[in-house]
């Protein structure tokens, strides 16, 4: 007869006590329950005492990122220009600079960029009532989930810090100028003619919110039209040829 | 385009205009901005709202090729005869980067009327300009001879950059007072413990 065997005899001797019905299995198993919640319990105040690291958030803005110009629709996702982390490191305030404001139509009307959508992580998202606190996060399906719900915010802005705008599929939206919202700006953080975003991330680890993520939007110029594009990217003085619209024959 | 089908015999002059932001006639001159017209035409001849003073023959301008779209090839503008007094006008003057538009235009060889509009041919700015001295010892004068090296536009917007980064010198550059990019320099490289309890 082998160790084995005569520890597997030990097991079985245990396990048959311990199952039976007498007083002495019924303390016995008392004794192990009480025995096995304190570890637990133990684990779990070990736990709550180890105070949470964060995530380690590389901010990388790019000083060669030459800020596009957008004609009609496209998805951007733009470059970080600012960041702030505040309230004890657990919101993350960011800065994404997105494209150029664009010029006048050919006839005189000013173009404008509207935002259509917004994506965190390839996660569309749909906001509340104020029109940019996150209410849903979608996927591909058409599933969503409100996991995220008041945790994003994120502000719009087409054309400079005062020029607050919402999103087009909400019917509310921010209505303060940027330098009100992004912490550290004054009034001379003006974003002359950019379009950008003010992004607020809180931090939570349970609802897996530990990174700023990817962001991208799609957005929409009402300058689309080929003779519009052209005459803009001729004439524009910052981004296009300069050339003098007296020297284009427009008609 | 002037539509030359019913003409058996045409003539066709050339106007030339470079407008001179900073010009002065003397060494010590307060500089003004000057627009230089002339035509190899045989008078004075109103175009667009200016007149160009006639200079027949003694302008001369490189030919250019005609092209279905624009070309980026140079042109020369040669003046000559000039009396060596005025040629100091040139020196004193910032001639170098001025524009020059060159027109063309069609007339009736017969009539000398102007058939159809004033056609742009050449449109540029004055890349050099070099000065060549002309010296009769038969009659004891000296002229001179200007020429301006002229790159077309084409060629200048083909190799011109624009666009703003997003660097707080780009930024500042059309607009001095944004502070807004002035932190991405140090931003660059920067970590953030996100969510990290002190």
């Amino acid at each position: 007869m082998s160790f084995i065997d005569t520890l597997g005899g030990l097991a079985k001797g245990a396990y048959t006590f311990l199952s039976g019905k007498s007083i002495g299995s019924s303390l016995a198993r008392t004794a192990l329950l009480g025995y096995a919640l304190n570890r637990i319990n133990a684990s779990a105040n070990k736990a709550n005492e180890q105070k949470d690291p964060g995530t380690e958030v590389l901010i990388d803005p790019d000083t060669e990122y030459k800020i596009p110009v957008v004609y009609g629709s496209a998805y951007v996702t733009g470059k970080i220009t600012d960041a702030v982390m505040a309230d004890n490191n657990t919101t993350m305030w960011l800065c994404l600079t997105l494209c150029e404001k664009t010029g006048n139509l050919i006839d005189n009307t000013p173009s404008s960029i509207a935002f259509n959508e917004v994506y965190f992580n390839n996660f569309r998202l749909s906001f509340g009532g104020n029109g940019y606190s996150v209410d849903y996060m979608w996927d591909d399906s058409n599933n969503n989930s409100d996991v995220w719900a008041n945790q994003i915010e994120v502000y719009p802005f087409s054309g400079g810090s005062t020029s607050p705008v919402s999103f087009s599929s909400e019917g509310a939206g921010n209505t303060q100028n940027a330098y009100n919202i992004m912490p550290g700006w004054t009034s001379n953080h003006t974003m002359d003619n950019l379009v950008f975003c003010i992004v607020k991330i809180n931090y939570s680890k349970f609802k897996k919110l530990t990174n700023i993520g990817e962001m991208k939007f799609k957005l929409t110029n009402t300058m689309s039209q080929p003779g519009d594009v052209l005459y803009d990217y001729m004439t524009n003085t910052r981004y296009g040829a300069g050339i003098p619209s007296q020297e284009i024959y427009k008609s | 385009m002037a539509n030359l089908d019913a003409y058996t015999s045409v003539r066709t002059a050339l106007f030339v205009r470079i407008d001179v932001n900073e010009y002065r006639t003397t060494s010590s001159g307060s500089f003004a901005p000057e627009i230089l017209k002339f035509s190899d035409y045989d008078s004075t001849f109103n175009i667009l709202g200016f007149d160009y003073t006639p200079l027949g023959e003694f302008l001369t301008i490189t030919p250019t090729t005609s092209e279905l779209r624009p070309s980026s090839n140079s042109i020369s503008v040669s003046i000559s005869g000039i009396p060596t007094n005025n040629v100091a006008e040139v020196l004193y003057s910032k001639i170098k980067g001025s524009p020059i538009k060159i027109y063309r235009a069609y007339f009736d060889a017969s009539t000398g009327t102007q058939i159809g509009a004033t056609e742009g041919r050449f449109f540029g700015s004055i890349n050099n300009f070099s000065i060549v001295d002309e010296l009769s010892t038969t009659d004891r004068t000296s002229t001179s001879i200007i020429e301006f090296d002229c790159a077309s536009s084409v060629d200048t917007l083909a190799q011109k950059l624009t666009g703003r980064k997003t660097n707080p010198q780009s930024q500042q550059r059309f607009y001095p007072n944004d502070l807004s990019m002035n932190r991405v320099p140090t931003l660059k490289g920067t970590k953030f413990k996100f969510g990290a309890q002190e």
